[in-house]
Formats: C-alpha cells, structure tokens, sequence
C-alpha cells in the first residue's frame, strides 16, 4: 500500500514547477496535490485548502494579482500571512512549513509553532518528507474527538 | 545585511563623527516587531550628562537609557518618520528612518542623541522630565542636584554657531550613512534572492534524482548505483550551499524536528555522497560501525555535520598514485558514554598543531589546505562544530605528519576528527514533557 493512500494535500508553493518531482513522489504515495501558485490564490482559496488533510506551505511566496500587499511586520514573509489567516478563520488543518528558509534565524519559529505548524527544510530527503507527512496527519488524526 | 568587515567600516565612521560633537550617533535594524541596535556608539561619545545618569541605582539608568532609545528607534520604524522626542532624562534625541525604495518600511534607523533643537521644550520642561527620571532611579538630593547642573551644561554647551555646524556635519553624515545602508541593504537583497534561487534549482535537481531512484528505477537496475551517486553529489551540493547561507548560526533544534535514528544511517549517507570522489582519487572508504545505536538528533542539521566531516576527508586526501601507498579514508564508530561516538581519519593535506583549535572558527582555513587546494570557504567545520554543540555534543581534530616518504614527495598528514553524540537530547526531552 502506499505511504499516502488517499490523502488530500494542499501545496502552497509559488516554485512548484521546478519542484514538480517532489508532487510526482506525492502522487506515487497516494496522495492528491493541489497546487495554489501564489499569496493572492492562496488567500482566495482559504477554504478550499482547509478541506484538505494537511498543507504544505512555502514561507516566500509571490503576491500574485488582485490583492493588496497586506499589512505584516518586517520579518514576516507572505506564507506566514497565510497561516495566520487560516487560523483566524479556525481553519486548523496540520501546515507543514515546506521552504528552503528550513531553519534560518530570521524567521520566528515559536510564533509558527503556536499557530500548530511543523517545518521541514526542504533541503531534507524526499523520503524524510513524506514520514514527515504521515507523521503530522497522524498526529493530527489522533487528536481529532472521537 | 551587514558583513564583519561593513560593520567595522560603519563603526569607524560612527564613531569618527561622534566623539568631537560627544554626541551619540547610533544605528538601529528592525528585529521583530522591535528595533535593535546595530552599531552603538562608544561610550566617551556620550556626554557628562549621560554618563552620571547611567550610574544612578546600581548602574540601572544605563538599562533605562538602552531601552529608552530602542523604543525611539521603534516608534520611527512603525511611523515610518523622524522622531524628535525628549529621552526619558530630559536631552533630545532625533530617530531618522532610512527608507530604500521599493521598501515599504525604513531599513534602518539613525538615531542622534542629546541633542539640542531650538524650537524644543524649555529648559523648565526638561527638568521636570529629569526630576521624574531621577525619582524612578532613586536618585539622593545630592546626585540630583549634580545630575541638573549637568543639564544646564550640556545645554549651555551649545552656541547659534555651534549648533549650526552640528547640524550640517549631521545632516551630511546622515546621508552618506543612509547611502551605506541602502547600498548594503540592496546588495543583500540580491544575493538573497540570488541565493533563494540557486538553492530552489538544487533541491529540484536532488527531488528529480530522488524521485527517479526511488519511484522509476527498479532494486535490480545496474543503475541504481550510479543514481545512487548522483543523488549523493547533489546533495553534496546542497551541503555547501546550506554551510554558506547558514554557516554562522547556531541551529535552531526543537522537539519537533528531533527523530531518534541510528547514526550509521548519517554516516552511510554521507559516504554515499562522496564515494564517487574518492573513487576517482583511488581512495576507498573503510567502515567499521560497530552496533547500530541510535541517536536522537535533527536529521539535517546531522546529516549536514556528517556531509562535512565526509567532504573534509575526501577532499584533503592525498590521491592514490602508482609511486605512493595505498590511500584509504577509515570511518570507525563505537556506542561509549552513554552516546555514539565516530572517527573519521584520512591521509592527506594536515593541520598545523598550532591551529587545531581554529579550524573550527567561522571563515578559518588551515594554512596547509591554501597551497593544495583553491577553494572552500571555511565554513563546513565551522557549521559542523555548531551543530555538534546544538546537539550538546563534542568534536576534536588530531592532525599528525606521517613518517613515510613516497616517491613523489607527498608526506601526509593522518588527519582524525572524533565527533560523539549523546544518544539522548535531555533538554528537548524536558520541553516535550512540559508541552
């Protein structure tokens, strides 16, 4: 059986072209993938990647067309606007930080962290990608009420 | 932003200009939600008046006097303009933006200190806000007293002529500063994005190479092999570019990207990634791994250390030639002290006995390595020792001249790095409990 049969990931991602090898690994799991390419379609598209059982977000994202530059503090980059807007919307499906940003000190880890994302460098192996999935939807599964 | 050898330049200039006026001129960055102080000015800059403030209560008035111009330096990055306030002892202090275009906030601020503005608050006013600094630092009627006829001084110190000359030297530094900075800022937004993109392109090419591997070769295939291979060169490549862009900080390891994993499967990555170099320098690679303890670690700040170690050795191994022994890189590893510790010794380029404690410095290259080899950076073992330490680890390098003189002249040194983890995080465990 495959490592991901079956599950929904939303991927936020404004680089997913060059990185399609890593949704083609996805999909050979099991998994569906659906891309939004930029901030602007991924805030139009709020609820739609809520209905998915984890999301995979990329902290530097294009802004895309139709919205405004939003309000954010310095060091807050637009995938972090986006998480912040999920939670305040009480959409609480487990995020993934997918960014090449992995570990840098400029970003406020602790802040993500509170809003319940994980992060995985992308630098890490495809493989420790796809445990780091089954690993979040499974924890997330197993705090769901019964 | 700022480089080592940028900010000493930018410390010079400051403090240049600072101490003939005794004025402090200081610069400020964003960090977080608050601004931090990126160069400070020395402290003869400051006037008398600051100083006899700073020791009141125990030498607290220098905290309150620290903080006083963060938070000015904070409001002007949140308004975007030049704040002109009184500091919380009764001098004024101007905070001036430095906005670049195409940045929607200032990327840094310049803050002037104890400065006079003719168009300020009386020398009644600036009292008042004095004896309530001097009330909230348990000032005694005597320091009091001394500390308002500074006051009066620093205030008298100040002619028309004077002031003006202050003023246009200010205004003139202000803006090669701010030229600085924005300059500065530009080039590292570019190498930034730069940076972004040559890393986006090597972990596509790693994930496509990964991807054929695992999902399109089949256990069989006389291929797997050289894919194996190629999987390890770029991320080999991926290592370097990680020490570069991260060389100088300490990771950041919390519970949640810490897995309990045996070493030997760092270990056997990291040979992955440059069996095929070392093959081409007629070099094999000897493992002795004995057990298959786990430790608990961040898997890619573990697998970079290893990376590190591995290139090191196949790097600065004397290739293997019809007139020279056989050369060979040995990996040992043992469970000792409650942790797992490996050696990985090769023979080729040594290091100096006198700088064996450097060459985990960020930036440091041996002496020896220069006349070798043209690149590297310095900054692989550099990182190497920070994650070992993130991980409350240790790592020593032994570096020894071997006797055998070969045909083509090449003594090499017998070069050992001994790197021990512990099998447990204590701390990350803790945290996990309290969570």
């Amino acid at each position: 059986m495959a490592k991901l049969d079956g599950l929904r990931i939303a991927w936020v991602e404004d680089d997913a072209d060059a990185l399609y090898a890593v949704a083609r690994a996805l999909h050979k799991e099991g998994a569906s993938v659906e891309h939004f390419r930029t901030y602007a379609e991924a805030m139009n598209s709020l609820d739609r990647i809520g209905q998915s059982d984890v999301i995979l977000l990329d902290l530097i994202l294009a802004l895309g067309n139709g919205v405004e530059e939003p309000a954010r503090s310095h060091n807050e980059e637009l995938g972090m606007v986006v998480l912040r807007e999920l939670r305040t919307r009480k959409i609480e499906t487990p995020v993934i930080i997918f960014s090449v940003l992995g570990d840098s000190p400029s970003i406020p880890w602790q802040q993500l962290r509170n809003s319940g994302a994980r992060s995985f460098a992308k630098v890490g192996y495809l493989q420790d990608l796809i445990s780091e999935i089954q690993e979040t939807v499974g924890k997330s599964r197993a705090t769901l009420p019964a | 932003m700022f480089g080592e050898s940028e900010l000493a330049l930018l410390q010079g200039i400051l403090s240049l200009a600072s101490r003939p006026f005794r004025t402090p001129i200081e610069v400020y960055r964003p960090d977080g939600d608050e601004a931090k102080p990126l160069v400070r000015s020395p402290e003869d800059a400051f006037p008398s008046f600051c100083h006899a403030v700073w020791e009141l209560d125990n030498n607290r008035g220098r905290e309150v006097c620290a903080r006083n111009m963060c938070q000015r330096a904070t409001a002007a990055f949140r308004s975007g303009k030049t704040e002109q306030r009184l500091c919380y002892a009764g001098l004024t202090n101007i905070a001036q933006p430095i906005l670049i275009e195409g940045e929607p906030e200032p990327v840094a601020v310049i803050q002037f200190g104890a400065f006079l503005s003719e168009d300020g608050p009386t020398m009644d006013q600036r009292h008042r806000v004095a004896d309530e600094a001097l009330r909230g630092l348990n000032a005694t009627p005597e320091q009091a007293e001394h500390v308002h006829k500074l006051l009066e001084a620093e205030m008298a110190r100040w002619s028309g002529d004077d002031l003006e000359r202050m003023r246009a030297s200010i205004r003139e530094l202000e803006a090669v500063i701010a030229n600085y900075i924005g300059d500065a800022e530009r080039q590292s937004r570019l190498r930034r994005d730069a940076e972004h993109d040559f890393q986006l392109q090597i972990i596509a090419a790693q994930a496509q190479a990964e991807y054929f591997r695992d999902y399109e070769l089949e256990d069989k295939s006389p291929h797997l092999e050289s894919v194996r291979e190629l999987v390890g060169a770029i991320h080999a490549a991926a290592t370097v570019m990680h020490n570069m862009t991260r060389g100088r900080f300490l990771p950041e390891l919390h519970p949640d990207v810490m897995k309990v994993r045996p070493v030997t499967e760092y270990v056997m990555n990291a040979v992955y990634l440059f069996k095929a170099q070392a093959r081409a320098k007629g070099i094999d690679i000897r493992l002795d791994l004995q057990s298959t303890t786990k430790i608990e670690g961040s898997p890619q700040h573990l697998q970079i250390a290893f990376n590190n170690l591995l290139q090191n050795s196949v790097k600065y191994s004397y290739r293997t030639t019809s007139t020279s022994d056989h050369r060979y890189i040995r990996v040992r590893g043992r469970s000792i002290d409650g942790g797992y510790e490996v050696i990985i010794s090769n023979f080729g380029v040594g290091i100096e006995r006198d700088e064996l404690e450097r060459i985990f410095e960020h930036g440091y290259r041996g002496r020896l390595v220069g006349k070798e080899y043209r690149t590297g950076g310095g900054q692989g073992l550099s990182l190497t020792k920070r994650i070992v330490d993130a991980h409350h680890g240790s790592i020593r390098v032994s570096s020894d001249r071997q006797g055998d003189s070969t045909l083509d002249g090449q003594r090499p040194y017998r070069t050992a790095f001994t790197v021990w983890f512990p099998q447990r995080q204590a701390r990350y465990n803790d945290q996990r409990r309290r969570s």
